[in-house]
């Protein structure tokens, strides 16, 4: 709360300065993520997005929205004492946020229990479709974006020959799977698969493996932080080979971590910037003005969850005072709502269908990479 | 060949900078006896201050603050003088203190400084990485030799520092007069203040130069790497340990040669093995417990050194005598020896509340933190059986947790339900019959464990152990056939009686209260009975034990056997509790936290264990409102770190030392005991 309250005041957003108004409603989204620790910036990145949406939102009128922002550090065991606070307090109506797919399946059950409706931003397992009635979540799965990486890979691209680096966990290697097997029905020749334990700081003898292959392009299945090190140990080790990663890797550290190495990887996300529509226009200006950055796809993505948070609210309330059940309903019914990401409709699962953009790292930053399939 | 060479190199490399940080362990461990976990810290600090130097300005919590901007090797020396200076300092206020106190005292200590050095870190330095700024020499092109052994011209700087900078070293060792107060010091404390050395002028020395190499160690590796961050000096400080004990601790070529051997040992295991990058910590680990399984005394060290743990772990006095927080102290002693003497009455007393809290509690938020206390609390008893009753200090029980985890979720999930199809619910008798059998697995976990460990005293121990935990973990993170890796195992169900489902929180409140109380009740039973007395005797002195008859080998394996058994126990509920286990669950930092639980309630009692989990666990909970916490998250976890050690400095003895259960006789304590 104070965290927010604090952040609100500093960038200008007078999100929560308005208890006085008489409203006909209040929402209370509880939102989690590892907004501290190794892996913070997703989670922040995402309740940027996420508070501009919800400071549109209450600008509106109707029904005012505020965040309780709680972190759960990266961990599994906080998750569930979270998801169980958020239960208890009967104000909560939904949930957002969550960096860790880990984390999210171990609180999914007290969630179900208590009927609080989920919809979570940065979560990519597949374990996770259909977990829950209660469980939504705006971001493709790792086994989708990975297939459409592999495709890219072998036929836009043309790579003939690929080696595949993954961290060692659901994400990499869900991801590492999905893309082997696309680029190799496409056919690219997985010349090797290596795992790393997330936080490797050495990849010199797993690149001496790799540099023994030749591959052409060697896809790095994990987070900017091993990207940006396997990236400057392979061209110290004179690998000079196309370097592929993915949407973990999206994220501005990466050229902070890896600067000239990292120049010319190619990721994927999306939502990128550099193709703006008058939809994301708006989005883009109020983005910069509030915190002089360009937004990342988190940040999409935690934007367009807020607005899906509002169609599914209005909707709701057309039928009566909206509960955690109501609002859950609304959520499966919700058609095509537009956002900056494209249109937002779930699936039965929790999932939705959307587009991916290849982005490759140019002088320092992300753009359209110059072959899109 | 090519392969080979360039492994080779790599090896050389990370060899120069797990050498360089062994020096550090070795130097002072030398000279006063004591295994400083915090060198992977100072690392840290090291790589950081040359980083910051560096810039030209720098982010500290959340400030900008102007910098210098040096060129790298001025900013090395100002990081090495910085770093030295600091290690001095935590030697003056965490380590000379307890310079004559109980063993166990300097080694919780050294373990607390480790945890608030990287903490206020992360708070300075914030949590994500800090890039390493460019300088000229790591714009040269790489150095290849035969075509394809790649060296950056930095590869050869680190090389090169760390061979000049351990020769001359071992020059000032055997030359300067201040080396040889040094030595002298090292061979025996007592003559060398006899002879009129400062002894505590010497041990400030090795402490500076031993921070100085973990410093530079730490630079050269940030550099290599191209980062800085709090987190980064663990692992390598885990390995410069290794490397020192490999060596033989205490020797200043065998840290030289230790460290070699492991950075070439990784290196070529990585390379050859299958997936060799994901089991390369492992590697190491195996290395070090095969070792000191053989020749306990590492490759170049004296055999006497393993005997250097002489002596009671816990007993003795501190070296404050007055002061009101020594009084403070003294009260509170007094009132937790009197709770104890209460017996079963105050357990009883205890049990009673906490159902009567269970009962009423109308939020099932704080329901589960309850329950979150009580596990830790049955945890944190289970390390206490070995540490606080047996006293030999142990880095490892989590693997025991892990086993009674990993059984019942195995069995429940990937075995009968994945594979044959069979629903939880008609099997709900299984979680009753896990209890005792991961009980007994975890048993047989410990004393398969604790065999290799009986001929190690103190420290090597603690080594030891730590070393099988992390074995452990990293076999659950990468057998992913048997454990799923790091994907975890979900959906494991709740307690289930006779078709009641018990998956409320009140319902799992009350069946972990039920489970704690026969932990208890068993661990009350066993400490009362001849078994409990040899341990207490083998706490207080092993080697005056041994020669009154106790066969210490085997109530040493009948402790390991407890503690395992208690840590499978609670493992098969925690799983069933939390319905999702990942190998995250059981590392390091969860060890630690349980032996900081252990001691912040009271080694060697029985109720100690749960009130350091009320008090830790509450805390963290209620931390999570305050407004600096939220904005300093990181601080909860510094503040516990200082916590024990003032605890550790004003009472070294443990906070309930009187209410521990000891070999005399209640009245004969005001005459016999110190």
């Amino acid at each position: 709360m104070t965290i927010n309250r604090l952040a609100a005041a500093v960038l200008g957003i007078g999100l929560l300065a308005s208890p006085t108004l008489s409203r006909a409603d209040e929402i209370t989204i509880g939102f989690t993520a590892a907004l501290s620790g190794d892996f913070a910036a997703f989670g922040l990145n995402m309740r940027k997005g996420l508070n501009l949406a919800v400071a549109e939102l209450n600008k509106k009128g109707g029904t005012t929205y505020k965040i309780d922002a709680v972190d759960d550090r990266g961990e599994a065991r906080e998750g569930v004492l979270i998801a169980q606070r958020f239960c208890s307090d009967a104000t909560v109506d939904v949930v957002m946020g969550y960096s860790f797919s880990s984390i999210a399946l171990a609180a999914m059950p007290v969630y179900t229990q208590c009927k609080l409706p989920v919809l979570a931003s940065a979560v990519t397992s597949p374990a996770l479709s259909n977990v829950s009635p209660y469980f939504r979540r705006n971001v493709l799965t790792d086994a989708v974006q990975g297939s459409m990486m592999g495709a890219y890979a072998a036929k836009t691209l043309g790579l003939k020959s690929i080696y595949v680096l993954n961290q060692q966990d659901d994400y990499g290697i869900g991801v590492a799977k999905a893309f082997s097997d696309a680029a190799a029905k496409d056919g690219a020749k997985i010349l090797g698969t290596e795992s790393y334990l997330l936080g490797t700081k050495d990849f010199r003898t797993l690149l001496t493996k790799v540099r023994a292959a030749k591959p052409d392009a060697i896809f790095i299945g994990g987070f900017y932080t091993e990207a940006a090190k396997i990236a400057e140990q392979a061209r110290a080790l004179g690998i000079q080979a196309q370097l592929l990663s993915t949407d973990g890797a999206l994220n501005v550290e990466l050229m902070k971590l890896g600067r000239g190495a990292v120049e010319g990887m190619i990721v994927y996300g999306m939502f990128d910037p550099a193709v703006a529509t008058p939809a994301t226009e708006t989005f883009l200006g109020a983005y910069k003005a509030a915190y002089k950055e360009d937004p990342s796809a988190w940040a999409a993505l935690g934007y367009d969850a807020g607005l899906a948070l509002g169609a599914a609210v209005d909707l709701a309330a057309k039928d009566g005072p909206v509960t955690r059940d109501s609002l859950n309903a609304a959520f499966g019914k919700l058609k095509g709502v537009p956002g900056v990401t494209g249109p937002t409709t779930f699936d039965p699962s929790g999932d939705r269908a959307g587009a991916l953009y290849f982005l490759a790292v140019k002088d320092g930053k992300f753009g359209l990479a110059p072959k899109q399939p | 060949m090519d392969y080979l060479g360039q492994l080779l190199a790599n090896g050389l490399v990370l060899g120069a900078v797990y050498a360089l940080t062994a020096v550090a362990f070795t130097l002072v461990y030398g000279v006063v006896r004591l295994v400083n976990f915090a060198f992977g810290e100072l690392f840290m600090l090291g790589a950081f201050l040359t980083t910051s130097l560096m810039l030209p300005e720098v982010r500290l919590a959340g400030v900008i603050v102007p910098m210098p901007g040096f060129p790298l090797p001025v900013a090395a020396l100002g990081a090495i003088v910085l770093t030295a200076l600091i290690g001095v300092l935590v030697d003056r206020i965490a380590y000379r203190p307890l310079r004559n106190a109980p063993r166990l005292a300097p080694l919780i200590t050294s373990i607390a400084v480790s945890v608030v050095l990287q903490s206020l870190a992360q708070t300075l330095w914030g949590a994500e990485e800090l890039r390493f700024p460019e300088f000229y020499l790591a714009t040269l092109p790489p150095v290849v030799l035969f075509d394809s052994i790649y060296l950056s011209v930095m590869d050869l700087v680190v090389m090169a520092s760390a061979v000049i900078a351990m020769a001359g070293l071992s020059l000032f060792i055997a030359r300067s007069s201040l080396g040889r107060a040094m030595r002298a010091s090292a061979e025996d404390q007592t003559a060398a203040l006899l002879v009129g050395i400062p002894v505590n002028r010497v041990v400030a020395a090795a402490f500076a130069i031993g921070s100085g190499f973990a410093a530079l160690a730490g630079l050269l590796y940030a550099q290599t790497y191209g980062f800085a961050h709090s987190s980064m000096g663990f692992l390598p400080g885990l390995k410069a340990l290794t490397a020192a004990v490999l060596g033989g601790i205490g020797s200043i070529p065998g840290a030289a040669l230790g460290g070699l051997i492991l950075g070439l040992v990784e290196a070529l295991g990585s390379g050859y093995l299958p997936n060799g990058t994901a089991w390369k910590d492992a590697i190491s680990f195996v290395l070090l417990v095969g070792l000191l399984y053989l020749r306990p005394q590492g490759l170049l060290g004296k055999p006497e050194l393993n005997s250097a743990g002489r002596g009671s772990l816990l007993g003795g006095a501190s070296e404050f005598a007055g002061g009101w927080l020594h009084t403070l102290f003294g009260r509170l002693d007094g009132g937790l020896a009197r709770l104890a003497a209460a017996g079963p009455g105050a357990a009883l007393a205890f049990l009673a509340i906490a159902a009567v809290l269970g009962a009423l509690m109308p939020s099932d938020y704080w329901l589960r933190i309850l329950t979150m206390v009580v596990i830790y609390g049955m945890l944190a008893s289970g390390l206490n059986v070995i540490v606080g009753f047996a006293g030999l200090l142990d880095l490892g029980f989590v693997a025991f947790w892990a086993v009674g985890s990993y059984l019942t979720s195995i069995l429940f999930v990937l075995v009968l339900k994945d594979s044959f199809g069979v629903a939880p619910d008609d099997i709900w008798w299984l979680l009753y019959l896990n209890l005792p059998l991961a009980g007994l697995l975890a048993a047989g976990f410990a004393v398969l464990l604790g065999t290799p460990t009986l001929r190690l005293r103190g420290d090597y121990l603690a080594i030891m152990t730590l070393g099988f935990g992390e074995i452990i973990r990293v076999v659950a993170i990468n057998w992913i056939g048997l454990t799923n890796g790091p994907m975890g195992i979900r959906d494991i169900p709740a307690p289930d009686l006779f078709g009641i489902p018990l998956g409320s929180p009140r319902a799992q409140f009350f069946f972990a209260l039920v489970l704690a109380a026969l932990v208890v009740f068993a661990i009350a039973r066993i400490v009362r009975s001849y078994v409990g007395r040899a341990w207490v005797a083998i706490r207080e002195d092993e080697e005056a034990a041994e020669a009154m008859g106790v066969p210490t080998a085997r109530y040493k394996l009948y402790a390991y056997a407890a503690s395992g058994f208690v840590g499978g126990f609670v493992g098969v509920f925690y799983a069933h509790y939390q319905q999702y286990i990942s190998p995250l669950n059981f590392s390091l930092f969860e060890n630690i936290l349980l032996l900081m639980l252990v001691v912040l309630g009271g080694l060697g009692t029985f109720l100690g264990p749960f009130i350091g989990a009320l008090i830790w666990i509450v805390f963290l909970q209620l931390a999570l409102d305050l407004p600096f916490v939220q904005a300093y998250p990181e601080t909860r976890f510094a503040l516990l770190g200082v916590v024990l050690i003032v605890l550790m400095v004003f009472r070294p003895q443990g906070l309930a030392a009187s209410a521990r259960v000891s070999l005399i006789m209640p009245g004969s304590r005001a005459k016999g005991a110190a």
